[in-house]
């Protein structure tokens, strides 16, 4: 498989080291690995008029950072966000690439009579891994956007046989050394079995 | 007694524009003190710190209003990027808390998209406001299929029920 990772690096130093377990242990697994990093490659996650002009025009992709990382997505089968959860969602920087990058001709196409059509069917494996301060009841009770945002609105852009996973890393305000090389453990063997 | 709106919409041209127009002028009929942050005008760039203005706004803020689109079922990044510094900083003072916006898809829709913009505010956003203000919402649901006339009815409906939601 090919996959597609993007990693918003902020912060800590936590996620980072996700990240480069995740890559290891799909290329460990014999899966050839793209990686956006949104810090490294700066990319920008503001929409612009630009953008929003011609969002529902024929060529959607002004930006070029936006274009090649919608030609990744294209040539993806497999695609893994790395985050930490800010403010119970995906940070504004993941936001921003979802917003920028599945644009109409993407992610999904407009009918003229049907309304959005999913357009992501190549994409057959879909992973979340995110870190979050606050414990797993008081994520539970406060809701997981951006695990909502995932695995159900970009799923739904998936072929019906998009397997959606999610691996989270809660606590993280009060994790130890070991709580955090056990969860890096978790994440190579399940990475390297994908 | 002050009203902070929040605004995030590139285009002047946009709909968003009429709607955040109506906020405005709903409150100043009040006779309300009112800011308005409209973060594309100001060019707020989410690398560098809060303005400071922006900061001293919310410091005396009893109100916050925010004025967007839906997009990917919640709000511009650029907003949530605002957002997260905003209330890193506090949000002190703050005892009502409204959101205008609009949704391309219909109701159902975005019930099953999961509404994943209303939970930010309402819940994250909310728990970090001293007061736990009620969040409250003017929404237009479905504007992709919407026609003029529910359009200009939402509009009435932003400038005569703003002032009431907010304290």
């Amino acid at each position: 498989m090919r996959v597609l990772l993007v990693v918003d690096p902020i912060r800590d130093g936590f996620v980072p080291e996700i990240a480069a377990a995740t890559a290891s242990a799909l290329e460990a697994g014999g899966h050839a690995v793209d990686v956006v990093d949104l810090v490294a490659e700066r990319f920008p996650l503001v929409m612009t008029g630009a953008d929003r002009r011609a969002y529902f025009t024929d060529e959607p992709l002004v930006c070029p950072q936006a274009a090649a990382s919608a030609a990744l997505v294209r040539a993806a089968d497999g695609l893994v966000f790395v985050y930490p959860t800010t403010l119970s969602t995906v940070t504004p920087s993941i936001k921003g690439w979802i917003e920028r990058t599945f644009v109409p001709g993407v992610a999904f196409t407009i009918g003229d009579r049907t309304g959005a059509k999913r357009g992501m069917s190549n994409i057959r494996r879909l992973v979340g891994i995110s870190t979050y301060d606050d414990s797993r009841m008081h994520v539970v009770r406060h809701g997981d956007n951006g695990r909502r945002l995932i695995q159900r609105n970009v799923r739904l852009c998936g072929g019906l046989r998009t397997r959606a996973s999610w691996l989270a890393h809660y606590d993280d305000g009060r994790a130890t050394d070991t709580d955090r090389s056990a969860f890096l453990a978790q994440v190579q063997r399940r990475m390297s079995r994908l | 007694m002050s009203v902070v709106v929040v605004a995030a919409h590139p285009c002047e041209e946009s709909y968003a524009t009429a709607v955040l127009g109506r906020v405005m002028a709903g409150l100043s009929a009040t006779g309300r003190d009112t800011s308005l942050i409209d973060l594309y005008a100001a060019d707020y760039d989410p690398l560098l710190p809060l303005p400071v203005a922006d900061a001293n706004a919310l410091h005396a803020a009893t109100s916050m209003v925010l004025v967007h689109p839906t997009w990917w079922t919640s709000q511009p990044a650029i907003l949530l990027a605002w957002l997260d510094q905003a209330s890193a900083t506090g949000l002190p003072g703050v005892r009502s808390l409204v959101s205008v916006t609009t949704l391309g898809g219909s109701r159902l829709a975005n019930y099953i998209g999961g509404e994943s913009g209303r939970r930010v505010v309402q819940r994250a956003v909310r728990a970090r406001c001293l007061d736990r203000p009620a969040h409250r919402r003017l929404a237009l649901y479905g504007l992709d299929r919407s026609s003029d006339l529910d359009r200009r009815a939402f509009l009435d409906r932003v400038e005569q029920r703003i002032a009431g939601l907010v304290r």
